[in-house]
């Protein structure tokens, strides 16, 4: 008998069973992972769809927004227009790993390689994943949030309920503190301080927006009109303060915003490690499907599948084809990891040059390392090599897109440009970058109005004002609200 | 080493999304209404596959804030350069925004639009949204009692086949028990004996002599007697059944062409859908007529090809000959759509009348729809033969309803003119 896993296109238990156990020998023992236990899941295409149109968690609360991306995929589905993700996994303790049916065994066996074992590590040791995320805690939490909307829908009308939604929606890129840590999500504790949250939060409103002041220093800032100071700091965190301070919502408003700001929390940490969590991934299943084949586990037959799959996930379409879209994160996190590998391994002048840490480093030992102590933005700032600038023939282009006519190229490829490409390419995945920096900043007791600033860097502008000020002004309870820009100017307002 | 936790879920039940789905679809109801309804009009609706909808994005895009496209620095990295050097410029394309930049020049057209799939069932669904059968229950309701049985209860005689195993047991059980009263003093003391007995021989006996007691009460007592036999009680509840026959009669004669064939036959099939998932007790009988009639199948119906001249009053007879061997007045509601393009001979109007006041006091309702030339409307009011002989009729028989039908696009809003649930 062979030592072969498997010797059929079409999978079994059993060989999901042995993938999964030889996969599991070579990611502990042999590459050093610390993963959460698994829980894989086989699900069929429709389930697929189901699955990434509740944003890929196993369950969620109902939104037509769900309900409006599930018939969008499943038209592109049907009509052969896209295919459907090989898996899913979610942040979870134990991780649960979707894989399709539909898949072939080699497909399969990456795919558990890839997720069940790369993703897994990056989320039980990456370090943003570790503050903000609490694995164990999620599902529950998510019970919680599905039975609460639910109960509000039956409480206040599902139509009340969906439009608050739609607007806590429209600001879910603005609901995390980026600079401080958040408590972690856990679903007994949820529900039993839901309650006390309800009622404490409404008095904490009115004590706020208390007209008869307590003492006479407040008496001479009232007859101001204004009492400075208040938020003491501009807080980003437009969600949380909404939740917190907003007048006259009803409490079950205030905690709906508070799961549509816990849920952005979670997922915060995946907008940013895109490139690594994808790079890594990549990395482990090359490393686990490799040493299958070395060690006579897999078929040639099974290799050679194994690496058109793997190259056609970690193509990289250049700027002026047609399928571009951007960087590609499998391609770029997984370039960059390889090339740690290469240097630490052979090392050139150049890498010493640009990377003294690597003389007489163990690859796996800094890229463990590093995959735990980096987001994108720094990942790229610190490990973007010359090497891997010139194979992927990076270059960069400034845009004034006041000027109609024409971009000019500013750096290439070249010993002038490296550090320049690498900081541009950082700065693409800084958050700032796609979401405008929002803050509130004043809050007027008398009229309670309130003042949202928008921070503009390199010239930019804010966009989509018109369709958000309606939003903003039913978070804020009708009352009125401004956005200006960093010299005062009004840019909206509604009253 | 433990082995990975597998679960196979592909036997869960496959509509987690359907509650998104229905509130999406709620949400946008009325525009995918008007969409759905529009493409009846260019799209046959026999296929039964999903039906994709295409409606105006306006209002369905969920809103963020954005760093404006069009204005501010930008820098980008790209992968992949040829041949440019620092300081080379690139033209941008003439129109669109992003050109090379992240936006790369996807998905410019269709912006305005959103496409997707709605399944057959919910297509019709909105197609025949607000629509009903009027009058369906009058005449069923007074006449028509049907009986079903429904679970009323046990009782204590029946038929074997629904006894209550259950019930039985339990009544059983506390038979037994009443019966037996307080213990069998001299069970108890051989009981006691045998706990405190040593002697292997005298246990023996004192077993059999327990063994032996217990039997004869197990045989005083029976386990189950008649007395404890319960049946499931059924009782007949006298239930309305909405019983209808649906008459479609068409003209097949030489003077409707093509044109005048694809509305009327679009029309019965709009009717015959509409039937089918409505009411489940309904059947239809489909008649075509050019100088004689004949009652034909669904098939032959919208498929034939038949030619030659125009008497109406032979369909008519031939559906009251159907309702007198088949459907008896006090059992069935009766319904006619006919279609037709309105030439008749002129010698056949007297008979018309006489068989419509023998048929309409039967009839819940009769829709006339007439393929008209497709300027009539327009130009003059002419009135055909048949229009002229059946609006006649109108001011006797309200439930008369007569419509014209000039273009195949008009055939959804004229059928929803017949069926208009009423607002009352």
């Amino acid at each position: 008998m062979s030592n072969l896993l498997w010797n059929n296109s079409d999978w079994t238990f059993d060989d999901i069973n042995r993938i999964y156990t030889a996969c599991e020998d070579i990611a502990l023992n042999e590459l050093g992972l610390n993963c959460y236990p698994n829980q894989i899941e086989v699900i069929s295409s429709t389930q697929m769809i189901d699955a990434y149109t509740s944003v890929g968690m196993p369950i969620y609360y109902n939104h037509w927004s769900f309900g409006k991306q599930f018939v969008q995929e499943q038209r592109s589905y049907s009509q052969g227009k896209s295919g459907l993700a090989f898996e899913i996994v979610i942040n979870s303790s134990p991780c649960i790993n979707y894989i399709m049916e539909d898949n072939t065994t080699t497909t399969q066996a990456l795919v558990i390689a890839h997720a069940a074992f790369g993703h897994n590590h990056f989320f039980k040791n990456n370090y943003l994943f570790r503050e903000w995320t609490d694995a164990s805690g999620i599902v529950d939490y998510l019970i919680f949030a599905k039975q609460y909307v639910a109960e509000c829908e039956t409480k206040y009308g599902a139509r009340s309920v969906e439009t608050w939604l739609d607007s806590c929606h429209a600001l879910q890129d603005h609901g995390v503190n980026r600079y401080r840590r958040p408590t972690k999500l856990n679903m007994d504790k949820e529900r039993q301080r839901q309650k006390e949250r309800e009622e404490y939060q409404q008095s904490q409103v009115s004590e706020l927006y208390r007209i008869i002041p307590s003492n006479n220093k407040s008496i001479t800032q009232l007859t101001d009109g204004k009492i400075k100071g208040f938020p003491a700091q501009p807080e980003e965190n437009l969600l949380y303060f909404f939740e917190k301070y907003s007048p006259d919502i009803e409490p079950w408003q205030r905690e709906l915003l508070r799961i549509v700001r816990k849920m952005a929390h979670y997922f915060y940490p995946q907008r940013r490690t895109k490139v690594m969590n994808e790079g890594f991934a990549s990395l482990t299943h090359y490393q686990i499907m490799n040493r299958l084949h070395e060690k006579g586990l897999i078929t040639d037959g099974a290799y050679l599948e194994f690496i058109a799959l793997h190259s056609s996930v970690l193509f990289q379409p250049d700027f002026d084809h047609p399928g571009y879209t951007g960087h590609n994160p499998y391609a770029l996190g997984f370039a960059m990891l390889r090339d740690i590998q290469r240097m630490c391994k052979t090392p050139t002048e150049e890498d010493l040059k640009w990377f003294p840490q690597i003389a007489g480093a163990n690859s796996q030992e800094l890229i463990l390392d590093t995959i735990a102590n980096h987001s994108d933005e720094s990942f790229i700032r610190q490990w973007l090599s010359p090497h891997v600038i010139r194979k992927l023939k990076l270059f960069s282009v400034h845009d004034d897109r006041s000027d109609t006519a024409k971009y000019s190229v500013t750096t290439i490829h070249n010993d002038a440009g490296y550090q320049d490409l690498r900081h541009k390419l950082a700065d693409q995945y800084l958050t700032s970058t796609h979401t405008p920096l929002l803050e509130v900043v004043e809050v007027d007791r008398k009229t309670r109005a309130c003042t949202i600033r928008y921070t503009s860097e390199n010239n930019r502008q804010l966009g989509n004002i018109a369709k958000m000020m309606p939003h903003l002004s039913k978070l804020w309870g009708r009352y009125p609200i401004k956005i200006v820009d960093q010299g005062g100017d009004v840019l909206d307002s509604m009253e | 080493m433990v082995g990975p936790n597998i679960v196979d879920r592909r036997l869960n039940p496959p509509d987690k999304s359907l509650g998104n789905r229905r509130r999406f679809l709620d949400r946008f109801r009325e525009r995918i209404k008007d969409a759905a309804r529009k493409q009846i009009s260019d799209r046959g609706i026999t296929d039964s596959g999903n039906q994709e909808i295409t409606i105006g994005s306006d209002g369905i895009e969920e809103p963020h804030f954005t760093q404006d496209p069009k204005a501010g620095d930008w820098d980008y990295v790209l992968p992949g350069n040829r041949d440019y050097l620092p300081g080379d410029s690139i033209a941008k394309p003439k129109s669109g925004s992003g050109g090379r930049g992240r936006s790369g020049g996807k998905g410019q057209s269709g912006e305005d639009e959103f496409q997707f799939l709605l399944s057959y069932d919910e297509y019709l669904d909105l197609i025949f949204d607000d629509l009903m059968l009027p009058d369906l229950i009058k005449k069923s309701e007074k006449t028509l009692v049907q009986h079903q049985l429904r679970r009323a209860g046990f009782t204590t005689s029946g038929n074997p086949s629904t006894l209550n195993v259950e019930r039985t047991a339990m009544a059983g059980i506390g038979r037994r028990i009443a019966l037996r009263g307080s213990r069998n003093q001299e069970i108890i003391d051989l009981e006691q004996e045998i706990a405190k007995c040593e002697d292997e021989t005298l246990l023996t006996e004192l077993n059999d002599k327990l063994a032996e007691l217990l039997a004869a009460q197990n045989r005083r007592i029976s386990w189950l007697d008649t007395v404890d036999l319960r049946y499931n009680n059924f009782v007949p509840q006298p239930k309305p059944i909405t019983q209808a026959v649906m008459f479609c009669i068409m003209d097949v004669s030489f003077s409707m062409g093509e044109r005048e064939k694809t509305i009327a036959k679009k029309f019965f099939l709009l009717l015959h859908l509409f039937l089918k998932r409505t009411y489940k007790h309904i059947d239809v009988v489909f008649v075509r007529h050019h100088e004689t009639a004949e009652e034909c199948d669904e098939t032959m119906f919208f498929t034939s090809k038949i030619s030659g001249g125009t008497i109406v009053s032979s369909a008519l007879e031939c559906i009251q000959k159907i309702i007198t061997d088949r459907y008896s007045t006090d059992a069935w509601n009766v319904y006619c759509a006919q279609a037709s393009d309105g030439d008749n001979y002129p010698t056949d109007s007297d008979v018309v009348h006489e068989y419509m006041h023998q048929l309409m006091p039967i009839c819940q309702m009769w829709a006339y729809i007439e393929i008209s030339r497709e300027q009539s409307e327009m130009m003059f009011s002419y009135n055909t033969s048949l229009w002229g002989t059946l609006s006649e009729l109108q001011n006797q028989y309200s439930h008369l309803s007569m419509q014209q039908i000039a273009y195949e696009s008009d055939v959804i809003n004229v059928f929803r003119k017949f069926f208009a649930r009423s607002k009352a």
